[in-house]
């Protein structure tokens, strides 16, 4: 009878090991393969939202565009609070065109004061110069850095 | 035997509710994170989409009277902010800023700009562009 009640002791003993070495593997390859996972997992949905939130932010509208011998000059326009425009890229007709610069750098040029900018400020009317497409009447397509996409149908006169 | 037995059961179960203590807290600060970008994420949309509204509901409509002188009429329901004059001119477009002058209009108002002392204004387009970006030709 003695005997029995040591061989369940140790058995009790043995199975509550079992266990617990069970439970602890498991939360520790939870804790080490998972969590791992789950921290890349939740910082690529913050990455995703960050630049969701700096896209909807982006906020430009198209104002005029004045016909030139070769070349188009578009005029936009920064309603937003967060500057704008900065590795822009332009299509013309959904062909890719390098906007001309002012100088070495600059692409932008405030229309009201002549300011060159790298990005269009918050609240500035600023010019673009384009590769004038054959036609008057082109859709011109603006390509953000944040993935904000811009069209607007632009008239020439 | 029977007390160690007892004490190991209780570390055992310390342990792995330490453990799991710890896992369950690594995923729910993960989560905070999460949500909190979240929320930033809908409360920023839900702003663009209110300024997306009241911009396309803002109407001002020009008259260019004499003397380089224009009135803007706000026939929208909401305040307007005037943030340049665009003269089309045939050497190309001319911007005047109104930084100086008074550029809010409240809604269903008039106002008379004065934006420059050239007497021919009429002979060429007149427009205004607002602080939401749009632009209103004179019609």
């Amino acid at each position: 009878m003695s005997l029995f009640k040591e061989q369940r002791g140790v058995a009790e003993i043995i199975g509550f090991l079992i266990v617990t070495t069970a439970l602890f593997g498991a939360v520790t390859y939870v804790l080490a393969a998972k969590g791992q996972q789950a921290g890349q997992q939740a910082q690529g949905l913050i990455d995703i939202m960050r630049e969701a939130e700096a896209r909807q932010g982006e906020l430009i509208s198209y104002a005029y565009a004045e016909n030139n011998q070769e070349n188009v000059k578009v005029y936009l326009f920064n309603y937003g609070t967060e500057n704008v425009g900065e590795n822009a890229r332009f299509f013309t007709q959904g062909r890719e065109n390098q906007a001309l610069k002012h100088d070495d750098n600059h692409i932008y040029k405030d229309a009201a004061t002549g300011a060159l900018y790298n990005s269009i400020p918050p609240n500035r009317l600023v010019e673009i110069i384009l590769p004038k497409p054959p036609e008057n009447e082109f859709y011109l397509t603006v390509l953000t850095k944040h993935r904000g996409v811009f069209s607007w149908r632009v008239v020439l006169r | 035997m029977k007390k160690s037995v007892v004490c190991k059961d209780e570390r055992g179960f310390a342990i792995v509710a330490a453990a799991m203590l710890v896992a369950i807290s690594i995923f729910f600060g993960l989560a905070a994170a999460v949500v909190v970008e979240h929320s930033r994420l809908v409360e920023g949309a839900a702003r663009v989409q209110q300024l997306q509204s009241v911009r396309s509901r803002e109407e001002l409509s020009l008259r260019v009277l004499s003397g380089g002188n224009v009135e803007v009429v706000n026939k929208g329901s909401l305040p307007s902010v005037i943030v340049d004059f665009l003269i089309n001119k045939p050497n190309g477009l001319v911007v005047i800023p109104v930084e100086n002058a008074v550029p809010y209009l409240g809604a269903f108002k008039r106002e008379t700009f004065t934006i420059t002392d050239e007497d021919n204004l009429r002979e060429f387009d007149v427009g205004v562009l607002t602080q939401l970006g749009n632009v209103f030709w004179r019609g």
